[in-house]
């Protein structure tokens, strides 16, 4: 059976689990749903702790990596709620829109 | 047996600074009186401010501060003048917080009041934490306790803010992550204090490990071009969360980009690489900021792209990576928390609109709020005999005696950008009458106003008389950046 040679598997590890962070940053910046921005979040957390790994960091920074992940999912999924009861929708340019037409007649919505 | 006490208390005042309001937000949790809630919050800040100032007597400007060791908290050189600022901004704002807490319903007040405490605690634990998984956990608490401040009360805009703070807080943790584990790779250590004498292994991914860290931590303070967040959270959140906001989270996040640059700029093949990030960034800032803060038509959102604007000059000082240039950017961050309380601490007191033409005649109509903003945009422009004024000139000052002309001309512009900004505001407070004016709500006890007023008769006195703060900046800065290249 072929031996893969650890060194090159660990650069695969990292640079796979850096492109995971990369794609999973670009979803939280540009997409216009809360709901896929949330999961982006939830998702670079989970890149970031693969990457820590691959890195050879102390574990205790891949545990770091998944308590602070857990914390942003259960505080946005609460945002994520609030948000949808507020404006009856999760998509962002929807809300703006709603926001800024509220500043801009000059009420509080 | 109150010696016995306070002498415990001074041995272990690091840790007393990220524990007591960490406590006082258990107890503000369970108590059932808001007027309580509001005492033990400003009790526990007090006592923050009253440990960490009390240490900068004893220990920094005595010179006798003896290094951290081993101990995974430590008061020292940036990190204990950065402590002071954090601590005295967010005693006053909490005692600001006893008018502030209007804006939410009697079951949200405790909960703010906790989420605030969160939010000092958290700054003031980066400030102390010795290595880089406890700054990393010390600034996630604190940005995680911002948003649900930022969501709670206020409009419904500002749960649109928080959702944009939990994208940035997440790409900005991820990035911190990913920085301190390549560093760590790169030279071994987990301990700042042992960046300085690393043997840098890897230099190319030490050197991406900190300008992660850096602009992780630039997002965080709201610095052009990662301050999407702020502007939207500023504008339509409550005041309590806007002051919190800007006056501890902005400056705590920049303190701390403080405090680690001045730990990996002496790092041999890594403080070019810091240096550069750092001016890019302060470049930028000062560009952006200052262009968004003259087009403002908001108060708050003015206020935090002028922040931006002056943070970018925070980290100019900071590219110089010399002694003065590092005392130069502690006074500015001073200066900066002391102007927005006294600009938003202002806005907030009065109880006026936050639209630009809310601002029409108020120095009439609310004479002390009027003044503490007028002292604040004055500090704001960098006007003399103003704690802006100072931080400046020692910016300038620093930059010339490194020989970089272009980073003291960019600052100058940041003080003409400011002139504009800043000198539509006073021109809105004073020179203007308003067409429709709205009646001055103002808090029965008039606790926000003291707060403010002491912020404006601070950048007043301090910029007559320095001396005091020009000591404890250059013995912070000696501390640590006193060999730095």
């Amino acid at each position: 059976m072929m031996s893969l040679d650890p060194a090159l598997l660990a650069k695969v590890a990292i640079a796979a689990s850096m492109a995971l962070v990369v794609l999973s940053v670009v979803t939280l910046l540009t997409a216009s749903n809360a709901g896929k921005r949330l999961a982006g979040a939830a998702v670079v957390m989970l890149g970031a702790a693969l990457a820590v790994s691959a890195l050879r960091a102390p574990q205790i920074f891949v545990s770091a990596a998944v308590a602070v992940a857990l914390a942003y999912a259960a505080l946005g999924a609460l945002i994520l709620i609030r948000l949808q009861e507020a404006y009856g929708d999760t998509e962002l340019p929807a809300i703006d829109a709603v926001d800024d037409d509220a500043e801009g007649s000059g009420r509080a919505p | 047996m109150i010696g016995e006490v306070l002498e415990t208390a001074r041995a272990h005042a690091p840790l007393l600074l990220v524990t007591t309001p960490l406590l006082a937000a258990a107890f503000v949790l369970l108590a059932p009186i808001s007027r309580l809630n509001w005492a033990i919050g400003v009790a526990a800040m007090a006592w923050s401010a009253w440990l960490v100032l009390d240490a900068t007597a004893r220990l920094l400007l005595a010179g006798a501060s003896a290094g951290a060791g081993a101990s995974p908290l430590a008061l020292e050189g940036i990190g204990h003048a950065g402590a002071a600022v954090l601590a005295c901004a967010g005693l006053a704002v909490m005692v600001a917080a006893g008018a502030n807490l209007r804006d939410f319903g009697s079951r949200e007040r405790p909960l703010a009041l906790a989420l605030g405490l969160c939010v000092c605690s958290g700054w003031q634990g980066a400030m102390v934490a010795q290595d880089l998984l406890g700054v990393f956990l010390a600034c996630e608490t604190a940005w995680l306790a911002s948003v649900g401040l930022a969501a709670l009360g206020g409009e419904r805009g500002a749960l649109n803010g928080a959702m944009r703070m939990i994208s940035a807080g997440a790409a900005s943790a991820a990035m911190f992550l990913l920085g301190a584990a390549l560093l760590m790779r790169g030279t071994g250590v987990v301990r700042m204090s042992e960046l300085p004498l690393a043997q840098i292994e890897a230099p190319i991914s030490s050197a991406v490990g900190v300008a992660l860290i850096i602009v992780s931590l630039a997002a965080k303070a709201g610095l052009a071009p990662f301050h999407a967040w702020l502007p939207a959270v500023a504008g339509r959140t409550s005041a309590f969360a806007a002051l919190t906001l800007a006056c501890v989270g902005v400056v705590g996040a920049l303190a701390v980009m403080a405090r680690f640059a001045a730990y990996a700029i002496p790092a041999p093949a890594l403080g070019e690489s810091v240096t550069n990030v750092l001016t890019a960034l302060g470049v930028a800032g000062v560009a952006i900021g200052s262009l968004q803060a003259i087009g403002a038509a908001n108060v708050r959102r003015l206020a935090v792209y002028a922040g931006a604007a002056q943070g970018g000059c925070v980290l100019l000082a900071l590219g110089l990576g010399s002694p003065a240039g590092f005392a130069a950017s502690l006074l500015q961050l001073g200066a900066l928390a002391a102007a927005g309380i006294a600009v938003l601490g202002g806005v907030a007191a009065s109880g006026c609109k936050l639209n630009l033409d809310g601002l029409d005649g108020l120095g009439r109509r609310a004479p002390v709020s009027g003044a503490a903003m007028l002292v604040g945009a004055l500090s704001l422009m960098g006007a003399p005999l103003t704690l802006g004024f100072l931080g400046r000139w020692r910016a300038i000052e620093a930059a010339v005696g490194v020989d970089l002309w272009w980073s003291a001309g960019a600052i100058i512009a940041a003080s003409l950008a400011a002139a504009i900004y800043a000198g539509r505001l006073i021109e809105r407070l004073y020179f203007r009458r308003s067409a429709t004016p709205t009646p001055i709500q103002h808090d029965p006890w008039r606790i926000s106003i003291f707060p403010v007023l002491i912020c404006g008769a601070l950048v007043l006195a301090l910029g007559v008389e320095p001396s005091m703060l020009l000591r404890v900046a250059q013995a912070a800065s000696h501390q640590i950046a006193g060999d730095a290249p």
